[in-house]
């Protein structure tokens, strides 16, 4: 497809005027409109279609930013921030045009407060940046699992994505402290405590406005600072892993799913995540299309993560998680401990999504992630598996609970070849089926396409998705952030 | 952290990895057209292979090669830009960039003991264009030089009749004009007998090693740290003055990610009394390149601001506290020692050659 372009406002001023101003606000180093830079900013790995911005700036304050969004609100241009390029799911592709705001400048790490446990970054902050500074200091945060080391951090929170340790302290957004926003008519505004206290701790107990920016694909905001929850950073480091021996057909039955409910209510694991057997073999580098699984290999490997500060306290989580994994051998669930010996030795950031968008060739990587309870898990892993067979693609599953509850992230990956249409009009009707095992299972979408979004509201209350719009429309009547998202 | 030094400078998504594949892939297309502007962009990137090196997919040996590619496709339709353009004439006409006489070459060692090569001698020191002609680069040759003379072993050098040994024209994409340098000087290292040749420069060290063979050449090729380690661990140098100071040392790209030449200057650091050798952050694989790479020492694309690669890498090294900055290339010399003036930075820290620094210790 075309890629599509043009402002799609109202009364504009000519495009040269408008250059003209946007280098008075961020100079005129950081401006382009030049076709090879637009280009490379109108498009992601998935396969959502791309589209031009007119224009692209470089932001490195506060004030350029509140500039922007203003001049943007009177022409009447959409606005898109970006950061590290490297979002999979279409978020930061401009569908109207307008002016992208490339934010990966804006990156100091602005506080690390030790005494009272946060941090505050700026939208430029990389996950491998922060995790340097705080690894010196002996602290670390839930990192973004997947996203390469100069992937941005703040996006991987705000729009409620899992980090590595997920399993302790949940969804990378219930880490978020504080945060300073510049809304769609240019005015900054701080959000959680760190409006009325100096200090970014907390959320509560002031009636707690984040949800107007979380999880709204940068079409409420624009987040200018973050803060997080830090926290120390064990020495020690166990993990334990096990297949299920089960089939393609039926690979994860309900009492495996329970099992792994009682595992994560055990509240000793930072991380419980599993893939399907073709997962595996893609991250070791094999290619489309594989070898049938040999019998004596699991359908799904699963593995549980703990952390510890001294060796007794790890040495006393490691047997829970051990014999809990015994317990359910002896009662007769197909499963059996596997080798987790070169796993345990990867440190966090991985750059694994990456390296799996080759496996068919064309470094195309699409990606359909939900919250779903673990209960339905079964129902959804076995469809998503027909999903992947109708289309003869790997079934490459990624699963993790999160907080030892009872829910956690469902998610499809498909690498595919971006130069074979077959392949991308496959995985667009996969990215589709998909959504709808996932809502089917009760499930809710991850940084959903606007086609996604537009199937939950198809299925929720209409009243939420009314209340959706409202805010939309408070907060951005003339529709320049980031338009197109959320199918409002 | 931040590893493009075209990236740190610009900002746009293009002067990345991730962008200069996109440009590649929409040229190919046909969805973007070729242009003074694109050229200009595809010629700001020092090619110092650190998105090679932390690439996690399989074709990441084809990024450097794609960049290659997409400048000698500038060359073909005369769109490089002048400083490029003025490049390749100078090395053409001259065998340098600066248009300096020829019999100027070998200079720097008149009045000292380095002589011209003679077949059967054991080692051809190739010094390099910045080591001939810059004074800076004078320096370091002439520091290496006594180094050598000390050892004992037999050398020489080529002086007037040194040719520029071409690592930068290919990897500015003029691939023709290589391709003479290159047996040129295969041609004439061949009626020397020569059999084992040292580099002053990584540059050098890099084509003669990695690029000669497939036009004939078959000699052994070693980079001066290479050879000192060796001179070092044999005797045939004996360090005995301490120096007493904090080291940190810049891994130069042709030497280290393009040939896995990590430990040699950093052995012969320590082995020198006195010195603490500290680490930057990024370093070995990670190192962060000076912005000299792709004869950006002479056409300057990234200079400017303090987003510069220079000053970036300078700053850098300050904050270990050094009070040297060790550099093993001179390309990365001259491309510091120019940044460390931008910074204000030179009571703090100072610029030397390993070669300098083991000839400071030499009793």
């Amino acid at each position: 497809m075309e890629p599509v372009t043009g402002n799609k406002g109202g009364e504009l001023m000519s495009g040269d005027k408008i250059y003209a101003l946007l280098e008075d606000i961020v100079g005129s180093e950081n401006v382009s409109g030049e076709l090879h830079t637009l280009q490379g900013y109108s498009c992601d790995p998935t396969t959502n279609p791309p589209s031009l911005p007119d224009y692209v700036v470089i932001a490195t304050t506060v004030e350029q930013i509140q500039k922007l969004v203003r001049l943007a609100n009177r022409e009447r241009i959409p606005v898109v921030p970006v950061v590290g390029m490297s979002n999979n799911g279409g978020l930061t592709i401009p569908v109207e045009g307008g002016i992208t705001i490339d934010l990966h400048k804006m990156n100091r790490i602005i506080e690390i407060n030790e005494d009272i446990g946060y941090a505050i970054v700026e939208p430029g902050v990389t996950i491998g940046q922060i995790d340097a500074e705080l690894k010196k200091r002996g602290y670390w945060v839930s990192l973004p699992v997947g996203p390469p080391g100069s992937a941005g951090l703040v996006p991987g929170y705000i729009l409620h994505g899992y980090g590595h340790l997920g399993g302790k302290f949940g969804i990378n957004s219930e880490q978020i402290t504080g945060m300073e926003v510049v809304l769609p008519d240019g005015e900054l505004v701080r959000l959680g405590g760190c409006a009325v206290s100096p200090y970014w701790f907390h959320r509560t107990p002031i009636p707690d406005l984040m949800g107007l920016i979380l999880g709204w694909q940068g079409s409420t905001g624009i987040v200018t600072k973050l803060g997080i929850n830090i926290y120390p950073r064990p020495k020690f480091k166990a993990m334990i892993g096990w297949g299920m021996f089960t089939t393609h057909e039926e690979p994860l039955p309900e009492n495996c799913a329970r099992f792994l409910i009682e595992l994560g209510r055990a509240d000793v694991t930072y991380d419980i995540s599993g893939h399907t057997w073709g997962a595996v073999q893609i991250g070791r580098g094999l290619k489309y299309p594989l070898s049938p699984k040999p019998q004596e290999e699991p359908e799904l490997y699963f593995s549980a993560t703990t952390y510890a500060y001294t060796e007794e306290e790890l040495a006393v989580k490691k047997k829970i998680i051990e014999n809990l994994v015994q317990e359910a051998i002896n009662s007769g669930l197909p499963i059996a401990t596997t080798d987790v010996t070169e796993r345990a030795k990867v440190e966090m950031p991985t750059k694994y999504a990456l390296k799996y968008s080759d496996h068919r060739g064309g470094g195309g990587l699409d990606y359909i992630g939900s919250i779903t309870p673990v209960i339905n898990w079964p129902q959804g892993i076995r469809r998503l598996n027909e999903v992947f067979d109708k289309y003869d693609f790997t079934s490459y599953i990624r699963l993790s609970i999160y907080r030892g509850t009872l829910q956690g992230m469902m998610r499809a990956i498909m690498p595919y070849n971006r130069g074979d249409e077959n392949d991308v009009e496959a995985v667009r009707k996969m990215a589709r089926e998909t959504v709808q095992v996932i809502l089917d299972c009760g499930g809710l979408i991850y940084k959903a396409p606007s086609f996604a979004c537009e199937e939950m509201w198809k299925r929720g209350d209409p009243n939420f998705l009314k209340l959706l719009k409202e805010v939309k429309q408070t907060f951005d009547p003339n529709k320049i952030m980031n338009p197109g998202r959320l199918g409002l | 952290m931040p590893i493009c030094p075209a990236g740190e400078r610009f900002g746009f998504d293009e002067y990345y990895s991730r962008g200069k594949a996109i440009i590649a892939q929409n040229l190919l297309d046909g969805k973007l057209s070729w242009s003074q502007s694109l050229a200009d962009v595809i010629y700001k990137c020092t090619m110092c292979g650190a998105c090679t090196e932390q690439c996690p997919v399989a074709y990441k040996d084809y990024i450097l090669k794609v960049f290659e590619a997409l400048r000698e496709e500038c060359v073909d339709r005369s769109l490089m830009p002048p400083s490029v353009k003025k490049f390749f004439e100078n090395i053409y006409l001259y065998s340098n960039p600066w248009r300096e006489l020829r019999e100027k070459r070998g200079e720097w060692a008149k009045d000292t003991g380095v002589r011209q090569y003679q077949p059967g001698d054991e080692y051809l020191y190739y010094v390099g264009c910045i080591g001939s002609y810059d004074e800076r680069g004078n320096h370091i040759a002439h520091a290496l030089g006594e180094i050598l003379l000390n050892s004992g072993i037999s050398f020489g050098i080529l002086g007037s009749e040194e040719n520029c040994d071409g690592n930068e024209v290919k990897l500015l994409g003029e691939e023709g004009l290589f391709e003479m340098l290159a047996t040129e000087n295969i041609k004439k290292f061949r009626e020397l007998g020569v059999k084992k040749v040292v580099t002053l420069s990584p540059h050098g060290y890099n084509v003669m090693k990695n690029e000669y063979p497939r036009y004939g050449g078959s000699f052994e090729v070693e980079h001066y740290t290479q050879l000192l380690r060796e001179l070092i661990r044999s005797g045939k140098i004996a360090i005995s003055k301490g120096l007493n100071v904090r080291v940190t040392y810049h891994d130069p790209c042709f030497l280290g990610r393009y040939n896995g030449e990590y430990d040699a200057p950093r052995e012969i650091l320590q082995s020198i009394p006195g010195i603490e050798l500290v680490e930057m952050e990024r370093n070995r694989e990670n190192s962060f390149c000076c912005g000299g790479g792709s004869g950006n020492f002479y056409t300057d694309f990234l200079h400017g601001g303090e987003n510069s690669p220079g000053r970036i890498r300078v700053r850098e090294a300050c904050d270990t506290g050094a009070q040297i900055l060790a550099v093993a290339c001179p390309s990365c010399m001259t491309m510091l020692e120019d940044a460390l003036k931008e910074e204000d930075l030179g009571e703090k820290l100072i610029v030397k050659d390993i070669a300098e620094i083991v000839n400071d210790a030499l009793s």
